[in-house]
């Protein structure tokens, strides 16, 4: 049934870009639950605040560094 | 966002992470470059590995990757990108968990580090600008059926899942401040400032689901009909609704241009009027997409296909002061 429901969410036909339309393809187009999975890390955006928290708490950094944040268009 | 993501989604690796890390990421096109203590910092790590060297005057080779590392600067281990790669990534976490156990306890304890405030290189440093909006940006690949009909379309590129590609968007202070009228009336047009429209039209509209989106040029905007309308007011709230139709294209003709876009937009913003900001700032693309803008705004899928781009207003949480892509380029893209 909810797969039923999911699929009715996800499908427009026609002229569908309209003001009532706008949540359901706002839901059609932002990730879904398994592509947000990652960000259950408490990811920091700053290095240096980072190596500031990692000091404090005495632990090590893990730094995903990539060309493109990954937070972003990374 | 390629699935690279998916080693980081694995619920041990997830585990690993919150009980032993503080994890970070970064925009390695900044950190290579920046000519402050941050970056000496980031240097001072890399060259600890087999990246090590050729800095050069702009950054040198790029140097994205997974690094672990003391608060003091000493590389425990460090791999290329494996974000996609659940078990590769769980060893090197569980190796960089382990060199860091086998320090002197001295050199691990809270506090052991003294971390000094430091001055940010304004060339390769993006606060958001004082008083800015940043909208949240998400665009994924659609596809349509036989009856027309919409929805997600999943596919992979070079053997990684192709998911919803984010981005944020800044509108200024003076920019959003003149969306609202101090005399608002149902149906009256509110004209979109013009560098907010070039900067989503230039820097926002552009199918990027994988690599790096590029920037269109000006003259490249071919057709850009977009109207802001009040459409409803009451003593708490304005509400508006913003409706279009884009066309950005390479070239002028759409039907042989290399690479293009069109579409339709809709939103819905509401203003709160008490607090004099905006509370609601939803906006959609839809558009047929094809080509790519540069060398790192790769082709995603042979063809013209549709794109779907949603914008909204952010929370405030830490990924919001993620810059936008463009805003690498700061004074374009503030002035596009």
């Amino acid at each position: 049934m909810n797969v039923i429901l999911l699929a009715a969410l996800l499908v427009f036909s026609g002229d569908e870009v309209k003001t009532e339309n706008l949540d359901r393809l706002k839901t059609l187009i932002k990730p879904r639950a398994e592509e947000t999975k990652w960000e259950e890390i408490p990811w920091r955006v700053d290095l240096w605040e980072a190596r500031r928290d990692a000091a404090k708490a005495g632990k090590p950094l893990l730094l995903w560094e990539m060309d493109g944040n990954p937070m972003g268009c990374g | 966002v390629l699935g690279r993501a998916l080693g980081f989604s694995d619920p041990e690796v997830i585990k690993i992470i919150k009980e032993n890390f503080i994890p970070v990421v970064g925009d390695d096109w900044y950190q290579r470059r920046r000519k402050d203590d941050v970056g000496k910092f980031f240097r001072s790590v890399v060259d600890q590995t087999w990246k090590a060297g050729k800095w050069g005057n702009n950054g040198g080779d790029n140097r994205q990757g997974i690094y672990c590392f003391t608060p003091s600067g000493r590389m425990l281990t460090e791999m290329k990108n494996v974000g996609n790669l659940p078990g590769e990534l769980k060893r090197l976490l569980q190796s960089g968990a382990a060199a860091w156990n086998r320090l002197p306890a001295e050199e691990r304890r809270p506090g052991a580090v003294t971390v000094a405030d430091v001055s940010f290189d304004p060339g390769f440093h993006r606060p958001v600008p004082a008083g800015a909006l940043v909208l949240r940006q998400y665009q994924r690949g659609l596809k349509r059926g036989p009856d027309g009909t919409l929805a997600a379309h999943d596919f992979s590129f070079k053997e990684a899942p192709v998911w919803a590609q984010r981005d944020r968007a800044w509108i200024l202070a003076d920019e959003w401040k003149a969306l609202i009228p101090a005399t608002p009336a149902v149906g009256a047009q509110v004209e979109l400032p013009a560098p907010l429209k070039r900067r989503l039209l230039r820097y926002h509209f552009v199918e990027a689901l994988v690599g790096e989106p590029g920037a269109w040029q000006p003259e490249q905007i071919r057709s850009d009909k977009l109207a802001l309308t009040v459409e409803g007011v009451s003593d708490s709230t304005i509400r508006y609704r913003l409706d279009g139709s884009v066309l950005l294209a390479t070239e002028p003709d759409p039907a042989t241009a290399r690479c293009g876009l069109q579409g339709k937009v809709t939103g819905i913003a509401t203003v709160d009027r008490a607090k004099g900001a905006f509370t609601r700032f939803d906006v959609v693309l839809i558009a047929e997409c094809w080509g790519a803008l540069n060398q790192h705004n790769a082709v995603s899928r042979e063809g013209r296909n549709p794109v779907g781009f949603a914008f909204e207003l952010g929370t405030g949480a830490a990924v919001d002061s993620v810059p936008p892509q463009g805003a690498r380029m700061l004074q374009p893209y503030l002035q596009p």
